[in-house]
């Protein structure tokens, strides 16, 4: 008995590894998100007291800039605001209908979806923990709602697992649990963990499995009413003389492990950046970058594609000229200090007289890839077909994931999908795609998961990072041996000059990162000038 | 189609079946045993059918949506894949598998591959996707990933930065310097080291050199591996 059952249980979790760790290595662009730590938002900023006459030029109207430039004006300074695009906001951005933009290489992108329809092609979710981005939220008046990323119907889908069929997130998740938990408490009745728990603990530990792993009285997770409670039933129960209800059937353990579907659930749903409940604004992320740009709209100067940063012992004199028409005449802004936020692909690329360490922290952060697709269907097929109610599908497919939209839900007519989205050298792929190719490629393997796509497809659009003629990169990739080496030097403020921004913080690629490194940022600049009178 | 020939089989047969895919994915590591053996995994499947259109169709049945005699008919799947091709065979993939590059290995699907047998053709293959670079083509590479910044010309591209030409850019003449920036990154640009071997660097270095540029040195993987070394800055030996 206790060598049928221990030798196979260890070759099966050994296979189970391999599995994992290669379906891991696959979305490990996706995990260094889930490295992110909490935010250290404590309360609203109260700057107060700025020297007479002390002004500030703030580089990039991002949220990094736009909220060192909100809290720094309260405070008391003269603020201008120069950016290179034509819109505030910088990746807190939405693609709406008739919206169109040029990426490098010359391709236009358009947004032709039906109004009111739109697409987040850079950040599209927001942690119940980045108190930073609700504190701004609730003072300019964004209004959120809930952004669902765990949706127990959306699927999880492996091209040669299940015979290419997706199979539904609660399933694997519970039959997993009651698989695993079925070996545990065989384990614990044969005595392989008896130099670990005591026998009253053996009896809890027992109790435990049997009621979460929905075990019958000999251990076994074995298809039943029991376990249909919990993973739901094949037919539902009725009313009247409708029809009894009957069970679900339990997927086999060795299919689940082979199919490395369990990696989905501890990379992409238990990770505390994707914990519910999740928010996003009413009408797209870009309602963020909205409200900062409106709130600090007279400070911003537009189309200003910075040259030449340049300090001295008295101040900063920064050099710009028009971004559509950059061999025109030079124009000039002068203040006492600098906030840069120039992303540092581009900030690299610039006349800036900053020290030799600070040179070399700048040029240490490389900016990761990313891509994403965005696809609109005459009708919602996965609400009226499927009843997947928002949530994330993840598949090994070159798409990665499909997300269903978590706003308009039973609305009659058309929805967008987030068609795909991912990183690593799928996105470097991706991103050497036509905006048409983008589309092809999200809709033909697609439809592996969602039959109706061919059907009801109406229009696309797209986002790859490494193409953004603003940022040329998704965001700061750092490791724990960057961080020692350059993060705080960095993050320092060399003499008059301080960066800002996502890559300036521990949140990496997220808009809390950005506002937490803008206020950090005015804070430690305002103590500095008042030092200095 | 998969399910429908599971459903179709004997559930001993499809016992033996899952066994020997168990056996053949588990040999790594550990000491071999008994494909008779029984495991967890089988003693499952020999009491089960799987269905593998079960876990989307759950729950159409019965409720609001059928009455007790329309559920006596056979049922239907709530989505009708009938007319996807398989990936296989799907036209509208062929470019994309090899743009994708999934690696080709024999259907785990033991009932197919002997039905390709029983034919007299070849045993039935499918595409195992990946996220990597599997190529040693080094123009494919080239257009997988240098292009997305440098631009399938080679041409660059200016924004509020700009991405420098790797056409006609007589930077290019140094092989060491091509693999160095490839190996390690460049400011802004991430690095290949954990994303192209030793072969597909010195692939895709030859093709900046001699075919965006007239160059004529031989780029070997002995020239890369000179230069590898096991941290690059800008990744974590942790991760």
């Amino acid at each position: 008995m206790k060598d049928m059952l221990q030798s196979p249980t260890r070759r099966q979790l050994l296979s189970m590894i391999g599995k994992t760790a290669g379906a891991t290595a696959m979305y490990q662009a996706m995990t260094t998100l889930g490295f992110a730590s909490e935010s250290s938002f404590k309360e609203s900023m109260d700057l107060k007291g700025a020297p007479a006459g002390a002004s500030v030029v703030i580089l990039g109207a991002g949220l990094g800039g736009l909220t060192a430039a909100y809290e720094l004006r309260k405070a008391g300074y003269q603020v201008k605001v120069l950016e290179f695009q034509n819109r505030g906001g910088g990746r807190s951005w939405t693609l709406n209908s008739g919206d169109e933009y040029t990426e490098l290489g010359g391709e236009k992108v358009t947004c032709d979806f039906e109004e009111g329809n739109y697409f987040n092609g850079g950040p599209w979710r927001l942690p119940s923990h980045h108190y930073a981005v609700f504190h701004y939220c609730r003072k300019f008046g964004v209004e959120l709602q809930p952004f669902i990323q765990t949706n127990d119907r959306a699927y999880l889908h492996r091209t040669n697992h299940f015979g290419g069929v997706p199979q539904r997130l609660g399933d694997v998740k519970n039959d997993i649990q009651g698989h695993v938990s079925e070996l545990l408490s065989k384990a614990v009745n044969v005595g392989s963990l008896d130099r670990s728990v005591n026998t009253e603990d053996k009896e809890k530990l027992l109790e435990g499995l049997k009621g979460w792993g929905v075990l019958d009285n000999d251990y076994r997770y074995v298809t039943s009413h029991a376990t249909s409670k919990h993973r739901g039933y094949s037919v539902y129960p009725g009313g009247g003389l409708m029809p009894n209800s009957e069970p679900s059937s339990t997927l086999p353990m060795d299919e689940l492990l082979n199919s490395g579907m369990w990696s989905d659930i501890y990379n992409n749903y238990s990770v505390h950046v994707h914990e519910p409940t999740m928010f996003q604004p009413v009408g797209g992320m870009g309602k963020i970058g909205d409200a900062f740009t409106r709130e600090c709209r007279d400070m911003i100067e537009f189309n200003a594609k910075v040259t030449k940063i340049n300090q001295d012992d008295s101040g900063v004199t920064v050099d710009y000229v028009d971004s559509n028409n950059p061999d025109g005449e030079i124009k000039t802004v002068r203040a006492d200090w600098c906030i840069c936020t120039i992303p540092l692909t581009i900030l690299t690329q610039i006349d800036i007289n900053v020290s030799a360490p600070m040179k070399k922290a700048m040029a240490a952060v490389p900016y990761d890839t990313s891509y994403k697709v965005g696809l609109e269907f005459n009708r919602r097929f996965w609400e009226e077909d499927e009843w997947i109610y928002g949530g994330v599908t993840y598949t090994d497919m070159p798409i990665t994931q499909i997300s269903y939209p978590s706003q308009d839900m039973f609305k009659e007519g058309t929805g967008v999908l987030l068609g795909a989205y991912g990183f690593g050298a799928t996105s470097y792929k991706f991103n050497t795609l036509t905006p048409q190719e983008r589309i092809n490629v999200a809709l033909a393997y697609g439809k592996y998961i969602h039959p109706q796509y061919p059907k009801e497809f109406r229009s696309g659009t797209s986002v790859v990072w490494h193409r953004i003629p603003w940022t040329l990169g998704c965001y700061g990739i750092w490791s724990e041996s960057s961080r020692d080496q350059y993060y705080d030097t960095l993050c320092s403020i060399d003499n008059r000059i301080v960066l800002a921004g996502e890559h300036c913080s521990h949140i990496p690629a997220w808009q809390e990162g950005a506002i937490l490194s803008g206020m950090d940022t005015a804070k430690r600049l305002h103590q500095k000038a008042k030092m200095l009178g | 189609m998969d399910n429908i020939i599971m459903k179709n089989m004997a559930p001993k047969a499809l016992a033996m079946m899952l066994l020997s895919i168990v056996s053949s994915t588990a040999l790594i590591g550990c000491s071999q045993q008994d494909d008779s053996t029984e495991t967890i995994g089988s003693k499952q499947a020999a009491v089960q059918d799987v269905d593998y259109q079960a876990s989307r169709n759950n729950g159409a049945w019965g409720g609001v949506v059928m009455s007790r005699d329309e559920l006596r008919a056979p049922q239907a799947n709530i989505v009708d894949a009938s007319s996807l091709p398989a990936m296989a065979d799907d036209p509208s993939l062929v470019k994309w598998r090899e743009k994708f590059e999934g690696i080709e290995v024999e259907s785990r699907y033991e009932e197919a591959n002997a039905e390709a047998r029983s034919a007299g053709t070849n045993t039935r293959t499918v595409f195992e996707n990946t996220n990597s670079f599997v190529t040693t083509n080094g123009e494919k590479l080239y257009h997988d990933s240098c292009a997305g910044c440098h631009m399938h010309e080679g041409q660059g591209a200016q924004g509020a930065g700009y991405y420098p030409p790797l056409a006609n850019n007589s930077k290019m003449q140094s092989k060491y310097y091509v693999i160095d920036i490839l190996m390690n990154g460049f400011r802004g640009m991430p690095s290949f080291h954990s994303m192209m071997n030793d072969e597909q660097m010195a692939a895709v270095t030859q093709y900046v050199h001699s075919e965006l540029n007239n160059f004529t040195d031989t780029v070997t993987a002995a020239d890369v591996t000179q230069l590898r070394h096991d941290n690059p800055p800008g990744t974590d030996p942790s991760e």
